[in-house]
């Protein structure tokens, strides 16, 4: 699939808003089946609605039917205020609550969604959300012991967007301020009251701990895609320290792009989309 | 041979600055008033019993060259008018002991190891390329080419990497000058806490005369890179401390943390009260009493 197939826009395919518990929502497609669910989780200090911005509405403009069968999640958690592996627990709960089969009640849909049944997953997440996928999936791989792990959520695509693995850096206003002996008091206090920022040092245990269970399980089983993500970073980002997993697929760059706008697409940076789909696509065939 | 290393140490340090910084060239009205600070210093460690004399002497013999020159450009005006009356001698090397300050130190008064401190402080913030460029900018910068500066974009990851544009070096060695007045008040506190010798928990008249005395002289000296007591330049400083407060207050981030940007002013006051010496000024009408 070419880029260029991309920018013809066509008329928005219909979709329908599920909202679900806190600021979690679905973008439902209407009137087909579709066999993917594509969950969205943001990062640190992100919001499930301006994090992923465009990625709401363009696909269905594009000419690429691809997306037209895809159902979106976008997942909400407390990013700040919560450590990341209640995170991590709660985001598994979330998964196993969309796929295969959504599960509207437990969901907190506050009207029951259509009946479902998906045989493709793809979490794609981004800086401190990616953390919680990978966290999730070694949680999740946890769970069967010394037996392989060989349902089909082991067949999930990872689509990383500058995925905080070895930590975040500071950056911003928030990092001018830090950064200041003498200023660094009027954030420092805020920061120090949120325990995800807390972890998310390249040598804080939880961290350490996806990161070599997550290798350890690619490669011990190389035919479970879940555990070996594909990673896009900003060359110029600031945030999050740039380094894949040495399990995970080659990482690619984005030139032009900072921390917290190479996930947003617009039709003028469509590589988000490409990044998202391609890989599949090219799978499939 | 101790006190030498640490006077060819901090001489280094004061004259061998940059030219530029990331392309912007400093003045030579900058230049020349950082030359003579950096003669004043060498006065004040042998008046303290820092440098010794005849070390002194034979550095400022070997530096005339440059020295000289640096009164003739205008820069002593930046200084106190307590000081314009010798400065035309500062570089003559026998008038290193000659200066008649109202307030002289007796050799060896202050602890030697918090001195040190004090002479690393200024050797650290010489050497802080947009420190200097704030300096510079702050101080000699024309009216037109401030307002310029100010009307230009200002990038936080920028600041925090010490590159980018001139506003954005600028903003740095702003940030850079808050943290050195910072550590500078805690130096001069030191100093005469240290002093007080038996009795750290209360300082006693003795000690408040040395910080008196310290503070006093090294605001003759050190004043000019930040002139808070010239209007042009408050008003410089204030139009900067204003537009980051903006930005703090603007910033998403910042507020979703619920950062506080009168806490930002009410820092900068109080630094700016440590920086003149004078606790009954207030940078903000808001925080005047």
């Amino acid at each position: 699939m070419s880029s260029l197939a991309y920018v013809t826009l066509m008329n928005p395919s219909s979709r329908t808003r599920y909202q679900l518990a806190g600021e979690s929502y679905g973008l439902l497609v209407d009137d087909h089946p579709c066999n993917t669910a594509i969950v969205f989780v943001h990062g640190f200090g992100g919001n499930s609605e301006k994090t992923w911005w465009q990625f709401q509405t363009l696909p269905d403009r594009l000419a690429d039917t691809w997306w037209h069968f895809c159902d979106f999640y976008f997942y909400s958690y407390d990013s700040t205020g919560m450590q990341i592996w209640p995170n991590v627990s709660a985001l598994n709960v979330f998964m196993k609550r969309v796929f295969p089969k959504p599960d509207w009640r437990n969901l907190g849909a506050i009207t029951s969604g259509p009946e479902k049944k998906y045989t493709h997953l793809v979490a794609v997440a981004h800086s401190e959300g990616a953390v919680l996928v990978r966290g999730a999936v070694v949680e999740r791989a946890m769970s069967y012991a010394t037996r392989s792990p060989s349902t089909s959520v082991f067949q999930a695509e990872l689509r990383m967007f500058a995925p905080a693995m070895f930590g975040a850096m500071i950056c911003g206003w928030k990092g001018v301020l830090l950064k200041s002996p003498v200023l660094g008091s009027l954030v420092r206090s805020c920061l120090n009251s949120s325990p995800a920022y807390q972890q998310l040092v390249s040598d804080d245990p939880v961290l350490r701990h996806i990161r070599n269970e997550t290798v350890d399980l690619a490669k011990r089983f190389p035919e479970l895609i879940a555990f070996r993500a594909r990673n896009i970073f900003s060359r110029k980002d600031s945030v999050a320290s740039i380094c894949p997993l040495p399990t995970d697929f080659e990482c690619q760059y984005e030139a032009e792009k900072s921390h917290t706008s190479i996930c947003k697409p617009s039709t003028m940076y469509l590589r988000p989309l490409t990044f998202v789909r391609d890989m599949i696509h090219a799978k499939a065939a | 041979m101790q006190r030498q290393h640490k006077l060819e140490r901090f001489w280094r340090s004061c004259f061998e600055r940059p030219n530029s910084v990331e392309g912007n060239v400093l003045s030579n009205q900058f230049n020349a008033a950082a030359d003579i600070e950096a003669v004043l210093w060498l006065h004040y460690g042998v008046e303290a019993g820092f440098f010794s004399k005849s070390e002194a002497e034979s550095v400022l013999q070997r530096n005339r060259e440059r020295v000289l020159p640096s009164l003739n450009v205008g820069a002593s005006t930046v200084f106190s008018p307590r000081l314009s009356k010798w400065l035309p001698n500062v570089a003559r090397v026998e008038s290193v002991l000659d200066i008649e300050y109202a307030d002289r130190l007796a050799p060896d008064l202050l602890n030697a190891t918090v001195l040190e401190m004090l002479f690393n402080e200024m050797g650290r913030i010489s050497t802080n390329s947009v420190a200097l460029l704030f300096s510079d900018s702050i101080t000699f910068a024309t009216d037109s080419a401030w307002r310029e500066l100010m009307a230009q974009n200002v990038n936080p990851d920028r600041i925090l990497a010490g590159t980018g544009t001139k506003i954005d070096l600028v903003c740095a060695g702003y940030f850079a000058t808050l943290d050195h007045m910072a550590a500078l008040d805690e130096l001069l506190q030191y100093c005469a806490d240290e002093f007080g010798g038996a009795g750290p928990t209360l300082r006693d008249a003795q000690g408040e005369q040395t910080y008196r005395v310290i503070g006093d002289r090294v605001r003759l000296i050190h004043l000019w890179r930040l002139k808070l007591d010239d209007r042009a330049v408050r008003d410089r400083f204030l139009s900067l401390t204003y537009m980051l407060q903006k930005r703090f207050d603007t910033d998403p981030e910042l507020k979703s943390m619920g950062c506080d940007s009168d806490g930002f002013l009410r820092i900068v006051d109080l630094l700016s009260k440590g920086w003149l010496g004078d606790y009954g000024f207030s940078m903000f009408t808001k925080f005047a009493a």
